[in-house]
């Protein structure tokens, strides 16, 4: 399998808050790669620089052998990406919006109306094609960020925390979705805090903890490092990033610390 | 009311805007009194005047009477000016909150009483008009210090803080209201109520703004015949009536104006809390545009005038957003109120009068045609920063900077250049001028319009400002400023060569010579401008929250 994303030793920091250090990853192509980590572990600063929307310090970083800092208009072409907070033209439709991205996105004009009908279905957004998206739920909203992410079919999915807000339905969708893409060739990279969806979807684990990459394996084997069998991804998770000693802290939260 | 709440809101609000340009994660441990750079410039500007008005007065041999003169029309004018001029920057500047993201605003449920928000707000739009107020108290303390008037000057700066805050507190009343107007009535509906929507905020707004307009209510009291004894009827015009008696060694009356400008400040004060506590919060607009079966082909998307589909669906998407974002509309109503107020102050006399000379016509629609230069100019000032967070959608997208630098040039020009051509059509109509005048009308209006739309987007895009939470500016305040200096510029280069194309005599052929070098210049001006914006537009796009 040919490598869809490569970075050697990319750090990057924020003042003196180092978000990425030495970061080194090898993605192959056609892989669903889930990307964890506890809050402020660099997820979102390693899928923005992937962007080219953050310059690293050092290292480097290649989509399908493009460089994103040197030619960002060829990286963003293949990419599709679903950003952590939702950032959506609110006072245009969800078919003026989609219809805008098909556009920038330089899809033939004539499969745009087929591609969008047929995501509105599969997303149970029929009916609501017409309303601006500013009165549109949390859930209705993110699933647009997901349509138009794979609206202009790109290579590379970077998907940040892509299924929050979703029901279950469509979030099963989405799962089947990236599944189905998978096969087709399409890589897809993305975070998520639910343990169980990264377990049932992805080919390969990273976990990031503090901007270094601590672990990297298949869900199997990831669980396979707890030594107890029958041990959830959530419980290694948590051991390996330190939190797994979590009662002192809730019990001083209620205000039961003096009895340790 | 509590005035450290109030206090801490208008800091809130104004570190919203200073901090903007912080991209890093930068860690201090308390803010920095340089943050807050309207007191820098606003003391900056009264430097700069005060010295410029000692130099002009110690050079140019003006009389002691004549600095006297000046001193007490600058100190009575400054009150009822500061009052008009926060009015018009709140409502152009400060009153920019789309429904959707002030719904979601951390204010509205936090335990903060109208009253608090009211006055934290006038705090915050008074803080902007600093720099203006620096000038004008700068200018005015030297011709004090020269005239040995120091407590008119007191008296006038006082109240130009007190005019400023009723200033501030008749836009709490506009935006409050406009909120009432936005959950009562368009809280769902179709395109109908879109269209609906967007003209009564224009009558509202323009409504306003004429109002409230110090041109228009002292002709309105010249036309009553009432402005030497009754200006007293228009209560925005008691803080600068103590003033004026103060002057006149009217001591009583001094006080009692002065006391009325409190009340009526008290008034604003009161009106404006009880309107927004009725009127909180807007919720956001729901239109559905037509049924979900009507679905527009997407076959038409096609570029026009010889620009591309991505430019063209851009174009597209910023004209939506500017009949259907409250927040933008304001923008739109900016020529109908110059227009409306330049009738009030000259009438339309001087067009009919056959005795006038067509120079003259033609320079009464001059006065129209500044309407179409405030147009321009903030719609491309703004054109980068109303993207707000969404503008990822424009950062992750394949395009280059070019592209979008052509389509936020055409989305700015569009409506100024078809009110433009309106003007151009009343003017052969009405004032038939010969051909030469009339291609220098169209040359000079061309050249002022579009050399405004690229410096708005030049600005606009280095001082951007993406912040849509307390309040969506789009443009940092020291970018707004730079724009007017610059753009004031341009129209006065503009203007000079004009007048350097007639000291030229140039023969019978003044009139298209002067077109010509104007012509020229625009040219000039146009290719460096368009040679710089696509970088300046990248370089905007990447401060884009992401």
């Amino acid at each position: 399998m040919s490598e869809a994303v490569s970075l050697k030793e990319v750090s990057k920091s924020y003042g003196e808050i180092q978000a990425v250090k030495d970061l080194n990853l090898n993605i192959p192509t056609g892989i669903v790669y889930g990307l964890l980590g506890p809050n402020g572990s660099g997820k979102s600063t390693t899928m923005k620089m992937m962007l080219s929307l953050v310059k690293p310090d050092s290292g480097s970083i290649s989509i399908y052998g493009v460089d994103p800092q040197k030619d960002p208009l060829a990286v963003k072409r293949m990419i599709g990406y679903v950003p952590e907070t939702l950032r959506l033209y609110e006072f245009l439709t969800s078919w003026e919006y989609l219809e805008f991205l098909c556009v920038i996105h330089g899809l033939n004009p004539s499969e745009e109306e087929p591609r969008i009908k047929e995501f509105f279905e599969a997303f149970e957004l029929k009916g609501h094609e017409n309303e601006m998206m500013g009165g549109y739920s949390h859930g209705m909203k993110q699933k647009i960020a997901i349509i138009s992410a794979l609206l202009g079919k790109p290579k590379l999915l970077i998907l940040d925390e892509p299924l929050s807000g979703l029901d279950p339905k469509s979030a099963k969708i989405v799962k089947d979705l990236l599944t189905e893409l998978s096969k087709e060739g399409v890589t897809t990279i993305f975070s998520t805090h639910v343990m169980e969806i990264a377990d049932a979807i992805c080919d390969k684990i990273g976990i990031l903890y503090n901007g270094k990459k601590i672990v990297e394996a298949t869900p199997a084997e990831i669980k396979k490092m707890a030594n107890v069998p029958g041990s959830s991804l959530e419980q290694v998770f948590l051991e390996i990033t330190g939190s797994s000693e979590l009662k002192p802290i809730v019990d001083a939260l209620i205000g039961k610390s003096d009895k340790h | 009311m509590n005035l450290v709440t109030s206090l801490k809101i208008a800091d809130i609000l104004i570190l919203a805007s200073a901090r903007v340009k912080s991209t890093g994660m930068k860690v201090k441990s308390k803010t920095s009194i340089w943050e807050y750079t309207n007191f820098t410039m606003a003391a900056f500007f009264a430097i700069l005047s005060c010295a410029g008005v000692f130099y002009a007065v110690q050079n140019y041999g003006i009389s002691s009477i004549m600095v006297k003169l000046i001193f007490d029309q600058i100190a009575f004018f400054i009150p009822v000016g500061v009052t008009f001029s926060c009015i018009i920057f709140a409502v152009f500047y400060e009153f920019n909150q789309s429904t959707f993201n002030i719904s979601l605003d951390a204010i509205n449920w936090l335990p903060i009483s109208a009253s608090d928000y009211v006055l934290g707000s006038s705090i915050c739009t008074l803080y902007f008009s600093l720099p203006i107020l620096g000038l004008a108290y700068g200018a005015s303390l030297i011709l004090a210090l020269m005239t040995n008037s120091l407590m008119v000057w007191g008296l006038s700066l006082f109240l130009g803080i007190v005019g400023g805050l009723i200033g501030g507190f008749a836009t709490e009343i506009l935006r409050a209201l406009t909120n009432k107007a936005s959950t009562t009535l368009f809280k769902k509906g179709g395109r109908a109520s879109i269209i609906g929507r967007f003209i009564l905020y224009m009558v509202f707004l323009s409504a306003f703004m004429i109002i409230f307009n110090s041109v228009v209510i002292l002709q309105i009291a010249e036309w009553f015949n009432i402005v030497a004894g009754g200006a007293w009827f228009f209560p925005l015009f008691w803080p600068s009536l103590a003033v004026l008696s103060l002057q006149t060694n009217d001591l009583l009356m001094s006080l009692v104006y002065s006391s009325l400008s409190l009340l009526l400040a008290g008034i604003f004060f009161v009106t404006g809390s009880k309107i927004r506590e009725r009127n909180w919060v807007p919720e956001p607009v729901s239109s559905v545009i037509s049924s979900a079966e009507t679905l527009k082909p997407l076959a038409t998307s096609k570029g026009f005038l010889g620009f591309g589909r991505v430019e063209a669906k851009i174009i597209e998407k910023d004209f939506r957003g500017l009949i259907r974002r409250r927040e933008l509309m304001v923008y739109l109503a900016v020529p109908f109120i110059m227009i409306i107020i330049s009738i009030v102050s000259e009438g339309l006399g001087v067009l009919f009068d056959p005795a006038a000379h067509p120079t003259e016509k033609v320079g009464l629609f001059g006065n129209f045609g500044l309407g179409v230069i405030y147009l321009v100019y903030f719609l491309s000032i703004i054109s980068i920063g109303q993207e707000g967070g969404a503008a990822i959608n424009l950062l992750t997208a394949p395009i280059k900077p070019s592209n979008i630098a052509r389509a936020k040039l055409i989305s700015a020009l569009i409506l100024p250049l078809i009110i433009f051509a309106l003007m151009i059509l009343s003017i052969i109509i009405i004032v038939k001028p010969d051909t030469s005048l009339l291609m220098l009308s169209i040359v000079f209006g061309l050249s002022c319009i579009t050399e405004t739309s690229e410096v708005g987007l030049i600005l606009g895009s280095r001082f951007v400002d993406y912040n849509e939470v307390p309040r969506a500016r789009f443009v940092r305040p020291e970018g707004i400023i730079a724009g007017i200096i610059v753009v004031g510029m341009i129209l006065l280069s503009n203007f000079a060569t004009l007048w350097f194309a007639e000291d030229l005599e140039l023969g019978v052929v003044t009139v298209p010579a002067q077109a010509l070098m104007i012509a020229f210049l625009g040219l000039i001006l146009n290719i460096a401008f368009l040679k710089i914006l696509p970088s300046n537009i990248k370089h905007g796009l990447e401060k884009a929250p992401i």
